[in-house]
């Protein structure tokens, strides 16, 4: 399977007076965009998680596009997920790296991103039926990544 | 300051204080085998299996499966068409190859019949999935001993209203599930297939049938509805070719959604063509037997009696009237409704997001206003053009009060006329582009020079012929789809002529962002060591790209094309350029040129665009930075090759430690290549070298027998010899014998007069 066309990999917020070089640029505390309070609820758990590791956090978005529409052109905005995407990173205070990733399969983009066995953030309300993340959880864990959940109830409780 | 790229939408830089915020963006393209391919079409094609049969055999009879079959077989032909047009345009839509064709006038037509198309997709999937569970419903309340029925179109409509509005809310919310789900959809849909020929075909063998009466004019039974205008002629009772075509356009809708091969073909993998033909072909097959096979199967087990009552679910009716129990017939009916409401109700999902994806592009090109674009506030989907298709296609279900035989009649005219637009714009480029084409549809001669393809010429007139007696037969589809075409043609455009002021001249070329880097790194640009960099200089000289396209396997090896933006003094200045400004016009249509180059091969290429002053020091230090095994370019305009490798070689003498052991392949245009190698490397010897080397060994070995000596120990020694000899006073008696083998070396290889 070829990974392709490219990759701008960017980004990063600097709160101002830290040092990035002052992390541990080789743990990443991978945090998975679900939805905005989920997204939230991880992010905050991640930043106290980074915090102790002394890593840094990478916020990943994945946006499947069906493929009726071309891959270039998303069905939702990208302008608008980009906005949406650096409001949340600059609610945390470490350095966080975002990365959108536009992709026909949504699964499948986040397993070809994360490295082995990456420290996973998932931000979502347990239910008892299986969801689109819970399903994604089960795949990332038996491709051997260590997965945490994190309530967004909880955490605003 | 070399940058990397990605093809996507224009960087963002978000300041905030004390921050800096780059948001950056991947396109994440997996190139697809051909049969999840073909899963996608299918996806879209097989859902007309639970409907088309059906509706054929309401409007002429029982030689409905006959005229299923030979829309089949019409639509391998047209898989013929849609290779041909994909092997020209890698994003070939009914609009690119139209536009390209005819221009933008019946381009915009053809649009408008594809949205005619589009907008009906939804209503007639959903109205079908809703049969078929009312059918279920009504049948398990009969057993029940229950007095309710519910009404058959009016709760059809009802649900398909239902589902339309879930797939909007889905689709103003921007969630999709994986692409998976087509693969998914598809493996239940083969169990329900091999179960339905498995059991279908033992019935018939218990019970014995008869294969339904041939096409012909005493065996075509014309409902009342079937004729429309021609109603009150004679012709359909007394012309063959009239009959068989009035049929056939009657069964059309069996080879609907197969205009996704066009969507599909861009992301399917190396060899892309081959791989295209091979789905094609599966897609065929199956379909063949799908659609054809429920035809034929509902027409031979279900009794005459009772057919008519399931012309609105013959999948259904089919499961009952199978031999069996009860309540295993039931549980298949049960099961083909899940699978159908899956499918259909799928259906009704791909038409919002393919209509909303036509709509998107025609507003990119400026045929529609931008209003159309401007992302919903919460959700940031294109909600206004969401809303205005769902609004058509509820209004369209509530117009047709959940009758399936009108849905299916109007539906017939979007899907004939983008197919015959398409056949035309394809046949028109013959002439219009006459090149040369890895594929065309079969059966062409010559005449002088003019090539006469009968074969794409047939399939078109076929198509046409098919759009001309629709127009006769189909009341409503003439009107409906003529109104609505014609509606929709104006407003295309009217908005154009206002919105085309505004518009941007180059809508066509690919967005692309930038990252800066300090260096290019395997790392930076994600390549792996070993990789291969092309210089790409002109949009229209990537014959060299193409030909490293050609050969690679990128499972094993990266390509990364590099443009070098050649800096003058004055251009220069003393501070580095931003990003932007080496990425100019000229560079932006150079990568979407390249980009379709990999696509149409179905290989993945790297981006890069590097600031430089010279041309050799640059290439050199940009394949030791991605550690590169070869670097490939074309020739130079001003210099010979021998020379451009002698520049090479003193470039790279002047790399910094440790050089990198380089190719370096030279393309011409016409075909032939030069490989030169940079750095210490195994001379590549010809076969008279060889032959030499092998006398000289015979010719030792005996002398130093028994000592074991070798190819590369003879090799070695004459080496160290030559070496001693050229520190020793004979130097130049040993540099004169050189010069007088290569003078003729020159000699033998330069041709005589």
């Amino acid at each position: 399977m070829n990974r392709g066309l490219t990759g701008l990999k960017e980004n990063s917020t600097y709160q101002s007076g830290q040092n990035p070089n002052s992390l541990n640029a080789d743990i990443v505390v991978n945090v998975i965009y679900t939805d905005l309070p989920g997204t939230l609820a991880a992010l905050q758990s991640a930043e106290a998680l980074a915090q102790r590791l002394q890593a840094r956090i990478t916020l990943l978005a994945a946006h499947s596009v069906p493929y009726d529409l071309p891959i270039t052109h998303p069905p939702v905005s990208l302008e608008f997920v980009r906005r949406r995407l650096v409001e949340l990173a600059q609610q945390a205070k470490l350095r966080t790296s975002v990365e959108i990733y536009i992709c026909r399969d949504r699964t499948l983009c986040i397993q070809q991103v994360l490295s082995s066995k990456s420290l996973v953030v998932l931000g979502v309300k347990r239910r008892w039926w299986p969801t689109m993340e819970s399903k994604l959880a089960k795949r990332l864990e038996s491709a051997g990544h260590q997965i945490i959940f994190v309530e967004p109830v909880q955490l605003a409780a | 300051m070399p940058n990397l790229l990605t093809r996507s939408a224009p960087p963002t830089k978000t300041s905030t204080t004390g921050q800096r915020v780059l948001v950056a963006t991947t396109a994440m393209l997996v190139f697809i085998s051909f049969w999840r391919a073909a899963a996608v079409v299918l996806n879209d094609m097989g859902s007309s299996a639970f409907y088309a049969g059906a509706i054929a055999e309401h409007f002429i009879g029982k030689t409905a499966p006959w005229f299923i079959l030979g829309i089949m077989v019409l639509s391998y032909a047209v898989r013929s068409v849609y290779i041909e047009s994909c092997s020209m345009f890698v994003r070939g839509g009914v609009y690119r190859v139209v536009k390209e064709a005819m221009g933008s006038t019946l381009a915009k037509f053809s649009v408008s019949a594809l949205m005619f198309d589009y907008i009906l997709t939804g209503p007639i999937s959903g109205v079908s999935a809703g049969l078929y569970l009312v059918g279920l419903l009504n049948e398990l309340l009969h057993y029940a001993h229950s007095s309710i029925v519910l009404p058959v179109n009016l709760t059809a409509a009802t649900f398909a209203i239902l589902v339309t509005i879930f797939f909007w809310w889905e689709n103003i919310k921007g969630i999709h599930e994986s692409s998976e789900k087509a693969l998914r959809i598809m493996y239940v849909t083969t169990i329900m297939v091999i179960m339905m020929l498995i059991w279908g075909g033992y019935t018939l063998w218990a019970r014995g049938a008869h294969l339904p009466p041939l096409p012909r004019l005493s065996t075509i039974t014309y409902s009342g509805d079937a004729l429309g205008w021609l109603h009150n002629t004679s012709l359909p009772y007394t012309i063959t070719l009239i009959g068989i075509l009035v049929g056939m356009g009657h069964s059309v809708l069996a080879m609907s959604g197969e205009e996704t091969m066009a969507q599909v073909y861009r992301e399917i993998e190396h060899p892309k063509l081959r791989n295209l033909e091979k789905a094609g072909f599966v897609i065929f097959a199956y379909s063949l037997i799908f659609t054809a096979g429920v035809a034929f199967m509902a027409v031979m087990i279900i009794p005459d009696s009772v057919r008519n009552s399931f012309f609105d679910n013959p999948i259904g009716g089919l499961a009952m009237h199978l031999v069996g129990p009860l309540s295993l017939r039931l549980a298949f009916r049960a099961f083909i409704v899940v699978v159908g409401v899956l499918m259909l109700a799928g259906a009704v999902n791909t038409a919002i997001v393919g209509s909303n994806g036509v709509l998107n592009r025609v507003s990119e090109d400026g045929i529609l206003p931008h209003w159309f674009r401007v992302p919903h506030r919460r959700y940031g989907t294109s909600s206004r053009i969401l809303n205005l298709v769902v609004g058509l296609q509820i209004v369209t279900i509530l117009l047709s009060r959940g009758d399936i035989f009108v849905l299916g009649e109007a539906y017939a005219f979007g899907v004939m006329w983008s197919f015959a637009m398409k056949g035309l714009a394809v046949l028109v480029l013959r002439y219009k582009q006459p090149g040369k084409r890895e594929f065309r549809v079969p059966l062409n001669f010559k005449i002088g020079n003019t090539e006469i393809p009968i074969g794409l010429g047939l399939v078109t007139l076929a198509l046409v012929a098919l759009c001309v007696i629709n127009l006769f037969t189909k009341r409503v589809a003439t009107l409906s789809g003529l109104a609505f075409t014609i509606i929709f043609f104006a407003v295309f455009t009217v908005t154009e002529k206002i919105t085309r002021k505004r518009a941007s001249a180059h809508t066509e070329l690919d967005q692309f962002n930038l990252e800066a880097g300090d260096d290019l790194t395997p790392e930076a640009l994600g390549v792996r060591p070993g990789n291969i960099l092309v210089m790409v200089r002109n949009y229209n000289t990537l014959h060299n790209l193409g030909a490293v396209l050609d050969r690679v396997d990128p499972r094993k090896q990266d390509v990364v094309a590099l443009h070098l933006r050649f800096l003058t003094r004055a251009g220069s200045g003393e501070s580095d350029l931003a990003p932007e400004q080496l990425f100019s016009l000229e560079e932006q249509e150079l990568f979407t040129r390249a980009l379709n180059l990999a696509e149409k091969k179905g290989k993945t290429i790297h981006l890069a665009v590097a600031a430089a002053s010279e041309k050799w020091d640059a290439i050199l230090r940009a394949s030791q930075g991605l550690q590169s095994s070869a670097v490939v370019l074309g020739p130079s305009p001003t210099a010979p090759v021998n020379e451009e490798a002698r520049i090479a070689g003193l470039a790279w003498e002047r790399l910094a430690d440790p050089k990198p052991r380089l190719s370096l392949e030279i393309h011409y245009p016409s075909g032939p290549e030069h490989v030169f190698y940079l750095g210490p490397h195994a001379p590549s010897l010809t076969p008279k070298e060889i032959d030499l080397l092998h006398r000289v060994w015979l010719k030792l070995s005996n002398d130093v027998s028994p000592e074991e000596i070798h190819h590369h120990d003879v090799i070695h020694f004459a080496l160290q010899e030559l070496q001693l000899e050229l520190t020793s006073s004979h130097r130049e008696s040993v540099v004169s014998k050189l010069r007088e083998h290569l003078q003729k070396i020159r000699d033998r290889n330069t041709p005589h007069a």
